[in-house]
C-alpha cells in the first residue's frame, strides 16, 4: 500500500503548480487626531507635519504595524471603533514599488496607491468637526 | 444909471439900453431859476406827502365818525389792539428764523444740485493729492483683506489644502528655473546636432582621431563612421526627450468617494482630503 502511494504522491507533486513564496511587506497605519484646540504635535509626527497645516496640535490615537503578504489585507477600527480602515497589499513591482488599496467602506471610499520609494506615506484626511480632523497615515515598508 | 442921449428926451430909457439890460438880466435870471430848481429838488417832499395823507385820513375818519359812530369805535379799538401787539412782538427773532430758513433752503438746493460734482471733485482732489500709488496700495490691501476673510470662512480641510497648495507652488517656483534651464539647454543641443551638415558631422567625428591614427586604420574608421552615420542619420524629431522622473513618492492611481476629494502632493507627502457631499 505504502509502496504504491509514495510514487503516486511523487508524481503528483511533480505536476502540482509550483507555489512561489508570496512577498510580504510591513504596513504601518497611524490614526491621528489633529485639532485647533490641541497645543502640541506628537514628536513621532514630525515627518507628516506638513499635512497638519491649520491645526495647532496633533496626537496619535491608534497605531498598527503588521506584515501582510501580497493579496492580503489588514483592518483597523477607527473613529471610536465605528468605522473600519482596510489596507490591502496588492502588488510588489520589480522596481520595488508597492501597490496598496486603502478603503473605508463606511465612507464609500477607496484609493489605489503606488508607493515608489521606501517608507513613502499616504495620508487620508477627513474633517470630524469644525475644529478637528482625523488623519490616517499608511506607510508600507519592505521587509 | 442911464446914459442921456441927445436925440431922446431926458428921463426916458432908450431901446438899446433896454436891450443891453435885458441881456445882462437874462443871465441872472437863469442862475436864479437854477437855484430855485435846486432848492425845490432838495425839499423832502415825503414829509409833505405824509402830512397830506395823514390829513386826508383824519378828514376821512371824521367824516365816517359823523356818519356811523359805532363802526368807527370798533375800528379804532382794533387798530389800537393791533398796534399794541405789533409793538410787543420781538421782530428780531422772527427775522433770524426767516434768515435761517432761507439759508437752509438754499443749502439744501445747492447740495442737491452740486452733490455729484462735489463728490467727483473730492475724489479727483484726493487722487491727485495722494497719488496713484496710494490708490494701488489701497486696492492691494483690500484684496488681501478679502482673501483673509475668505480664508477665515473656509472649512478646516479647505484651509489645510490651501496652505499645502501654496507650499507646493512655492516649491515648484523654486525648482522651475533650474528645470527649465536644463530642459532648454538639452533641447538646444539636440537642435544644434540636427542642424549640422554631413561634412560637419564627419569632420567632427574624425577630428579627434585622424591625426594620431595610421592611414589604414583611419580608412577603416572612416568607413565604419560613414556606416554608423547612415544608420543613425534618420534622427526623427519624435526621438524621446530625456525622461524626467516624478519626484512624488506616492502615486494615487484611482480614488472612489461619494463627495469631494482633494489631493495634495508634495515631494515627500501625499494627502487625500475627503469632504462629504452633505
Amino acid at each position: 500500500m505504502i509502496e504504491t502511494f509514495v510514487p503516486v504522491v511523487a508524481v503528483l507533486s511533480m505536476y502540482a503548480p509550483s507555489v512561489e513564496a508570496q512577498p510580504e511587506v510591513k504596513i504601518e497605519v497611524q490614526v491621528i487626531e489633529a485639532s485647533t484646540k490641541l497645543k502640541k504635535f506628537d514628536p513621532k509626527l514630525a515627518k507628516l507635519k506638513k499635512a497638519f497645516r491649520g491645526f495647532s496640535g496633533a496626537t496619535i490615537v491608534d497605531e498598527l504595524q503588521a506584515s501582510v503578504s501580497q493579496g492580503s489585507s489588514i483592518s483597523l477600527e477607527i473613529l471610536r471603533k465605528s468605522r473600519l480602515l482596510k489596507v490591502t497589499f496588492r502588488e510588489l513591482a520589480k522596481d520595488g514599488s508597492i501597490k496598496l488599496k486603502v478603503a473605508i467602506d463606511a465612507f464609500k471610499f477607496s484609493a489605489e496607491t503606488i508607493h515608489k520609494k521606501k517608507n513613502a506615506t499616504v495620508v487620508v484626511a477627513h474633517e470630524t468637526s469644525e475644529t478637528s480632523a482625523i488623519f490616517l497615515a499608511v506607510t508600507p515598508k519592505l521587509e | 444909471m442911464t446914459k442921456k442921449d441927445s436925440n431922446e428926451p431926458e428921463g426916458v430909457v432908450s431901446t438899446s439900453q433896454l436891450a443891453s439890460q435885458s441881456a445882462s438880466m437874462s443871465l441872472i435870471l437863469q442862475r436864479l431859476r437854477a437855484d430855485a430848481r435846486e432848492q425845490l429838488e432838495s425839499v423832502d417832499w415825503s414829509l409833505f406827502q405824509a402830512e397830506v395823507e395823514d390829513r386826508v385820513e383824519r378828514e376821512t375818519e371824521d367824516y365816517l365818525r359823523a356818519k356811523d359812530p359805532s363802526w368807527n369805535t370798533a375800528s379804532c379799538f382794533l387798530r389800537q389792539e393791533f398796534e399794541s401787539q405789533a409793538e410787543s412782538i420781538d421782530w428780531s427773532l422772527f427775522q433770524a428764523e426767516v434768515e435761517d430758513r432761507v439759508e437752509r433752503d438754499v443749502n439744501a438746493t445747492l447740495e442737491l444740485e452740486f452733490e455729484p460734482d462735489l463728490a467727483a471733485w473730492k475724489h479727483s482732489a484726493l487722487s491727485s493729492r495722494e497719488g496713484q500709488w496710494s490708490a494701488f496700495t489701497e486696492q492691494v490691501i483690500d484684496a488681501v483683506h478679502r482673501d483673509q476673510i475668505k480664508n477665515a470662512r473656509l472649512p478646516l480641510a479647505e484651509q489645510t489644502v490651501e496652505y499645502l497648495r501654496e507650499d507646493i507652488e512655492v516649491s515648484v517656483d523654486a525648482q522651475e528655473a533650474r528645470f527649465e534651464r536644463d530642459f532648454f539647454s538639452e533641447l538646444q543641443n539636440r537642435i544644434e546636432d540636427n542642424r549640422k551638415t554631413l561634412g560637419e558631422r564627419i569632420l567632427e567625428f574624425f577630428g579627434a582621431f585622424l591625426r594620431p591614427v595610421p592611414l589604414a586604420w583611419g580608412s577603416a574608421a572612416f568607413a565604419l563612421a560613414v556606416a554608423l552615420f547612415f544608420v543613425r542619420a534618420p534622427l526623427s524629431p519624435e526621438e524621446s526627450l530625456p525622461v524626467v522622473e516624478s519626484e512624488h513618492r506616492v502615486l494615487v492611481e484611482a480614488v472612489q468617494f461619494e463627495g469631494t476629494v482633494t489631493l495634495s502632493q508634495s515631494e515627500d507627502l501625499t494627502v487625500i482630503w475627503l469632504a462629504s457631499a452633505s
